[in-house]
Parts: structure tokens; sequence; C-alpha cells
């Protein structure tokens, strides 16, 4: 290297402030013009004079659901693009990479001039810089499983401690009780948006769905192809979570369900890429939501949830993201939209992501199956503006279908499905139900409400509390609040404070009867402690941490209280274990200036003010 | 055996004063009486708005760097591993803009030039050896005006940085190493404290990088050997490296 050559690397270098921009210009970008790039979202002006036949756009499945929830046929944001807008926008940009009926709006990629000039055009509202394309490297690498080749082989025996948690995490959710009622998602239709599904096809767990063609549609909306058995197996752990079985036994083939609506029809959509955090994956999600409206989904399972490669704390409004405001969208056409909460509840994040954050979404937070409570991972509420976030909760570490084989997992992305499928089931049985209506009812069957705090949400929805439109049943007082000079105590009432003692049924649920033949010796490999963010998830080992051998869940009744000021917005908020009838003293000083001290103990909540 | 006793019945008042203050204690705040939080949040604390962070107002973290020496020298010299500067040190960050940040460094460099022993080298003497180095640890501070690409969340994301810093040279060592005499594996002669070479240097150059990743390229701009060795022949200016953000 002679003294001329680094002085012509030095000017390269110095050169590099005014390439900057280009960094940002995606590959696939690199088109017609020599100048930069970027990505722009065209808001159109109208749709007038637009042709739209409902009966032959929308499939026999969406329009029942509108009709179910007397909606409108259509409205105006099902209404196409005009063609002619667009054309003008294709004609004078790049690439036009996604039009969006629901917005009225073109993303494209274009020039600086090139938006400049788009501004002029008649049928133009607004240009707007859309996101550029981030490429970051991902934080976890991905499973060596989703390396393997999807050949079918039987899967590796699963341990006593495996067995149990597939059984424990639908028994969580009354999954016995569901099955009795012959509630297991038939005739519900779900799409699932996620990251790929690989090995599902020929995964044993799925054989009965693809037997049956209940996989109605497919498309990978980053590669606009019907192929989305490629990429992760993210989307195959999700999908064990909805409709996985267990394998079977020789005189019963069908194995029990990893979720609760095995019998519902699945539309399956590729949204998301591995390794990269891409805003394009939004324009995908939107893309997909509409494609899922038109198909007739009735509910859609997100289990991504984006946070800091694309947005600050103070972002999670669900009004700042392309896929949180679409997600309400989704939910005012009549799908109940299920989002994971987010796995940022142990790191700097520790807030919910989006598109958990939007108001007509359904969050989801995790809770420990060990312990019934929130597991440490499950990312927070509020949202920045403060509203109760997550709604409800779920387990957050399941065992599940990976690509060749059945994996303990942990993530929020687990307690979406499952919650996903229970919604599948009650809504099969109350089909009259709006998708808000069932996101009401959802939360008031839970077993906290009316209690609320930003960990669990509303906590567990359960099957016998699922009454919408009755109201609530009262629950008996089971402690009182007693008032002294500078404190408040919370008494548990005598009757409240036995421990029934565990009953057995008569015959226990067939469908979840465990083989001891199969209860083999657990030989996974030791835990590293991290739990990814949604979409990332890890399988976990399965030795590290027994559970208690329980086959169905049996936890201690905690104590919960929090302290919230007059717009119902927590300040501080405590999950107790409940050893003595005194079991709570706060001062009466942080109860002034409206603060309402609420307490939840066995059904009951109780509220406290001065 | 007197002092045993006198110890030991220090000891026990102790732990009685402690036992009681304990009971006071639990009496007090019977609350606290066999209560075992499971989950805790003061929401105060997680929602706060914070103007820390990769892409705040202000951020800070450490980082390790590697690179190699390279570029024209006056005098022979061997490049690829054995001349290399190994660099840690800390940086803020304050960001103006979504695009603009003005970063400050401070850190420890140890730089290792390997020099070739062919015939006609006169660094630092003609003498031939089997093996000849200069050491040079130095302490720099660096400032850098960053320029970012794109938008993004709380992440450090994709960027520019151009460099401009100066050191202190705060070590110098001559090692070489000669053919043993019989018997001998090898002898090795390490020279400290260095007159020759210069205390303080200025160095300039650019940064690109995503997030924790970098490529670095610096160049020295002041002379290598102090001002009355000012005649002697220029070592290798620039180093090319690799750095690693620890965030």
């Amino acid at each position: 290297m002679n003294k001329r050559s680094f002085n012509k690397l030095w000017r390269c270098l110095g050169a590099g402030v005014l390439l900057l921009p280009a960094l940002a210009r995606p590959a696939a970008g690199q088109g017609r013009s020599a100048e930069p790039v970027a990505r722009y979202w065209v808001t159109l002006r109208d749709k007038t004079g637009v042709r739209f036949d409902a009966g032959q756009y929308f499939s026999a499945e969406a329009q029942a659901r509108r009709a179910r929830q007397h909606l409108p046929a259509f409205d105006a944001t099902d209404l196409p693009v005009r063609a002619d807008y667009v054309a003008a926008v294709a004609a004078g940009v790049d690439t036009v990479t996604l039009v969006s009926r629901w917005f009225n709006a073109v993303a494209c990629r274009a020039t600086a001039a090139q938006a400049r000039a788009l501004q002029k055009l008649p049928g133009v509202r607004a240009v707007s810089p859309w996101p550029v394309r981030q490429a970051q490297a991902a934080r976890f690498s991905a499973p060596a499983a989703a390396a393997a080749p999807t050949g079918p082989h039987p899967p590796k025996p699963l341990s006593a401690n495996d067995y149990l948690l597939a059984r424990r995490q639908t028994a969580h959710l009354d999954g016995p009780a569901l099955r009795a009622a012959g509630l297991d998602g038939r005739g519900m239709r779900i799409a699932v948006f996620d990251v790929g599904f690989r090995g599902l096809p020929d995964h044993p767990a799925f054989q009965q769905l693809v037997a049956d063609k209940r996989i109605v549609a497919t498309h990978d909306f980053l590669r606009n192809s019907d192929n989305v058995f490629l990429g992760g197996s993210h989307g195959t752990e999700v999908m064990g979570c909805l409709a996985g079985r267990l394998p079977g036994r020789p005189e019963s083939p069908v194995g029990p369900a990893l979720g609760l609506a095995p019998a519902a029809n699945y539309l399956l959509a590729r949204t998301e890429q591995l390794h990269r955090e891409r805003y394009a994956e939004e324009e995908a999600w939107l893309a997909a939501v509409e494609w899922a409206d038109r198909l007739g989904a009735d509910i859609i399972n997100s289990s991504l949830a984006y946070t800091e490669q694309r947005y600050f704390p103070e972002h999670m409004d669900g009004r700042r993201s392309l896929i949180a405001r679409a997600a309400n969208l989704a939910a005012r056409k009549g799908m109940l939209v299920v989002s994971a909460a987010g796995n940022d509840g142990d790191n700097d994040w520790v807030r919910i992501g989006t598109p958990a954050d939007a108001d007509s979404v359904l969050a989801v937070g995790g809770l420990d199956p060990e312990t019934g409570l929130h597991v440490d991972f499950s990312s927070y509420g509020p949202t920045a503006d403060r509203r109760p976030k997550p709604n409800v909760a779920a387990f957050g570490i399941v065992l599940t279908t990976t690509t060749d084989d059945y994996e303990r997992l942990e993530g929020t992305s687990f307690s979406s499905p499952l919650l996903a499928g229970l919604a599948a089931c009650l809504w099969q049985q109350q089909r009259q139900l709006t998708a808000m209506q069932l996101f009401r009812a959802l939360e008031q069957a839970a077993e906290l409400y009316p209690y609320y705090d930003y960990a669990h949400g509303y906590g567990r929805p359960r099957f016998a509390r699922f009454s919408p439109g009755k109201g609530l049943l009262a629950a008996a007082p089971s402690f009182d609040f007693v008032p002294h000079d500078s404190l408040v105590a919370v008494v548990i009432r005598a009757e409240a404070a036995v421990r029934p003692a565990e009953v057995l049924p008569l015959m226990a649920d067939q469908n979840g009867a465990v083989l001891a033949a199969e209860l083999l010796a657990d030989d996974k490999a030791p835990a590293d402690g991290n739990t990814p963010r949604v979409g990332r998830e890890q399988p976990v080992p399965g030795g590290s941490t027994p559970l208690a051998p329980l086959p169905e869940p049996n936890y201690p009744a905690y104590l919960y209280w929090n302290l919230a000021d007059r717009r119902g917005v927590l300040h501080r908020y405590e999950a107790r274990a409940v050893t003595q009838r005194l079991v709570l003293q706060v001062p009466r000083r942080l109860l002034r200036g409206g603060e309402v001290l609420r307490v939840h103990f066995k059904g009951y909540t109780g509220s406290y003010s001065e | 055996m007197a002092s045993y006793f006198q110890r030991k019945a220090a000891a026990s008042r102790h732990r009685m004063v402690m036992l009681t203050g304990l009971l006071l204690a639990l009496l007090a705040r019977p609350e606290v009486r066999a209560q075992q939080v499971l989950v805790q949040a003061n929401v105060a604390d997680d929602t706060i708005k914070t103007t820390f962070g990769p892409n705040r107002r202000y951020f800070a973290h450490g980082y390790f760097g590697y690179g190699l020496l390279a570029g024209s020298a006056g005098t022979p010299v061997r490049y690829g591993l054995g001349s290399a500067e190994l660099r840690t040190g800390g940086r803020l960050k304050v960001r103006f803009s979504q695009s603009l940040a003005l970063n400050f460094d401070l850190g420890y460099a140890y730089q290792h030039l390997d020099l070739d022993q062919t015939p006609g080298k006169t660094v630092p003497t003609p003498t031939l050896h089997r093996r000849e180095s200069l050491g040079l640890h130095q302490v720099y501070a660096e400032t850098s005006l960053r320029f970012n690409a794109g938008r993004r969340g709380n992440s450090v994301g994709r960027y520019l940085d151009l460099l401009a810093g100066g050191g202190w040279v705060a070590g110098t060592s001559h090692t070489t190493e000669d053919e043993p005499g019989p018997g001998i594996g090898s002898v090795e002669t390490t020279e400290r404290g260095l007159p020759y070479l210069r205390r303080w240097t200025g160095t300039g150059g650019a940064r690109l990088g995503i997030d924790r990743y970098a490529l670095v390229a610096r160049r020295r701009f002041t002379p290598a050997f102090a001002p009355a060795y000012a005649a002697w022949p220029e070592l290798p200016r620039w180093v090319l490296g690799l750095e690693i953000g620890l965030f």
C-alpha cells in the first residue's frame, strides 16, 4: 500500500458523509434512479368512482362475519384504491411496495425529487417519509433446529414434566371443561401472522390439521408467494399452542391437544423476517390483515412485538405504529386481534411492544406455570398514554412443536395463541358476539376482574365466568379494611382463611391422560437464563425447573393490591403470598389526594379511599 | 481466661440488643411478618422517561478495538498481526438530533510494531536482530462527530463518525531478540522509556458502524519520533480495524 492509495482511502471516507443516506438504501430498491432512494407513504385523496362488489371481493366467511356482527357489508376503507392514482404514483417512483385499501395509501420507494413531484399529483393528499429499512443483527441466533432438514422422523420421547406442562397449559384455561362442552374452535377461522412455519406440514402434531385440509390459505407477504413453510420455525411453535397435538397412542392415534383450537381453520401468513428488523414488516403485516379480512378470519394471532429497534417506549400509545393502527381497524371490521405483550419485562425496555399497545388489541401477558403469577420476562403495562395493558394472561412457558419435535419454550408468543384458542372456543359457543363484545367478555371472565394490574392484566379468563352481558356474580367478601390512626389494615375474614383440601374427580379427563410408559427421563440441556424477544424464543430445558407434580394447576390464593389515582392509573401494585390474616397495612398518607386502595383475594375485590 | 468471658458476655449482650431490636421492629411493622411479596412494581420507576439510552440525549458505553497498522513507512515494517493496536475505552455520546451527535472518548491503547530485519534498516539502530519491535502504551482522548442514517428507535443505528483526538504515550519499549550464544535458546532485551519516541500524538479518522459493530480507520498526523529525531524515517501512520461496543 503506498501513500497515494491511502490518501485516496481517506478522501473516500470523508466523502462517506455525503453517501451516508445511501447506506439505508435497500438492495432491492436500487432501480432506475442514481439518486438515493427512500421509503415514502403516499396518502391518496379519495376513492371517488371506484367500483366494488363486496360479494365478489369478500369470501363467504368474511361476509358471514360481518353479517353476524351487524356490520355493513363493506365500508369506505374496503373500497379499492383508485387505479389511476396508483398508476400515477407508480409512474413517478422507483417501486410501489404496498397498496393499502384500509388506509387509502401507497407505500413506495422514491428519490427526494420524485417525492416532491408526487405531492403535485392531483390524487395525492400527502407524502410523508416512511421509515427506511433497518437491518439489525438479531439479538439471538436462530434455533439449531431451524437449519435441520424438514423430513418427517419420529419426535423424541417426552419427559413426565413435559407431558404435565402440556396438559396444564390448556387445563389452566379450562381446556377439559371446554372439551366437555364440545368447544374446540370448530368453524372458527384463525389467521396466524409470523416469521415462517418451517416443518409444519410434516410434523406429526399437525397430521390431522393437514389431513382435514384446515389450513385454508397461506401467503408469504415478504416474498409474495404462497409458500410459508420456510424461513423461521417460530410460526410452527405458535401453531403448536393453537392446533398442535402430542403424539397419539396405538389405541388412540390422535394425541392430546397442546392448544385449545385444534379443530379451527387456519390462515397462515408470513410477515416477519428472521435476523432482521425492518419497517417493511409492518407493511407486510398490514397487507396480511387486509388479506385475512377478505378471507373471513375471525381471530388474528400476532405473536410479535416491535420495540426498541424501531420505537421509543413513549411511542407505545397505540397510535404511532402502522401495525397498531391497522390492528385497531381490524377490530372495527369484526376481527379479534390477539397479540403477545412482549418479552421485555426483565430488560431495559420493560414495557409492552406494538401492536399490543393498540386499545382494541387483546394483549396477553405471560404467567409462570410454577406459581400462576407473572413470569419475569413478560412485558409490563401501561401504554405510554397510561391505558391498562396487558389485558389478560396465560402460561408463558409451554410445551409446543418445533420443526420436527416438541420442546419446552418460553415467551409471551405462546401465551397469545393459548388465549386465541380460548377465544375461538368461546366465540364458537356464542357466535352472536361482536369482536369487541368478546374482547370485553374475556376481560370480565378473567379471574381477577375487576381487579387489575400491569403485570397480570385481569389474569386468566375462566370458562365458568364467561357470561357476556349477564354481569358479574358477586363474590362473598373475603376481607375487611380496618382503618387505624395512620394505617389501613386489610384483614382476611375467618371464613376465607381456610385452605380447602383437594378432591379428586371420579374420572380424569381422558384427552389429557398420560401413559406411564411414555414418561421417560428428561435428557435436555441446561438453560441459559435469557428470554429472547417475542418472535425469537428459544427452547428451554425441561429438567432444570421441575414442575410440581400436579395434573391441574392448583395455586394458593394470593392477595393482590394496588394503589390507583382518580383516573385509575396505578402507581403501585403487589401480589403477596398469604400466610396470616392480617395481610396488609398501608399508610394512610398514601391515600391522600384521591388515591384508591384496591385489594383482591379469592375472587372478591374491595376498594378503600378517603 | 478473663478476657474470654468478657468477650463472650459482650457478644451475648450484643445478640440480645439485636434480637430485641428485631422484635420491636417486627411488632412495630406487623405487615412485614411472614409476608412474602411475590410480584411488586412501582409504576413510576417503570415508566419514567429517561434521557439516557442508545438513542437518547446521553449515552455512555465501553468498547474494545483491534486494528492493524498500515500505510507506507520510511523504515521496513512487518505488517500483519504483529503490527497492531489494541484499544479499550469509554464513550459518552451527546445527541443533538436523530442524525447528529458528538462523542467523547477516553481510553487506553497499546500499539505494537514489528520491525523488519532487512539490510539498510536504520530505526532505531542499523543493527539487525532475529526479531525487533517497538511497543507504545498510550492514553488517549478523542472526540467525534456522528452522522446517523435512517429513522430508528432507541438503538444506535447506522452511523459515520469523523474522529479527531490526541494521545499521551505513557510508556514505551524496544524489544530485541538476538541470536543466542552456544547452549542458549534466545536472548531478549527490552529497553523502556525510549527518548526518541514522541510523547504527544494527534490523530484523525473515520468510523463506520451499525449498532455495536464498527469499522475504524485512523491516521496519525504527528511524527512518530521526537523533534530531536525528526530526521528519522517515519513509522506507519494508519490503523485500520474493528471496534465492538459494549452495550
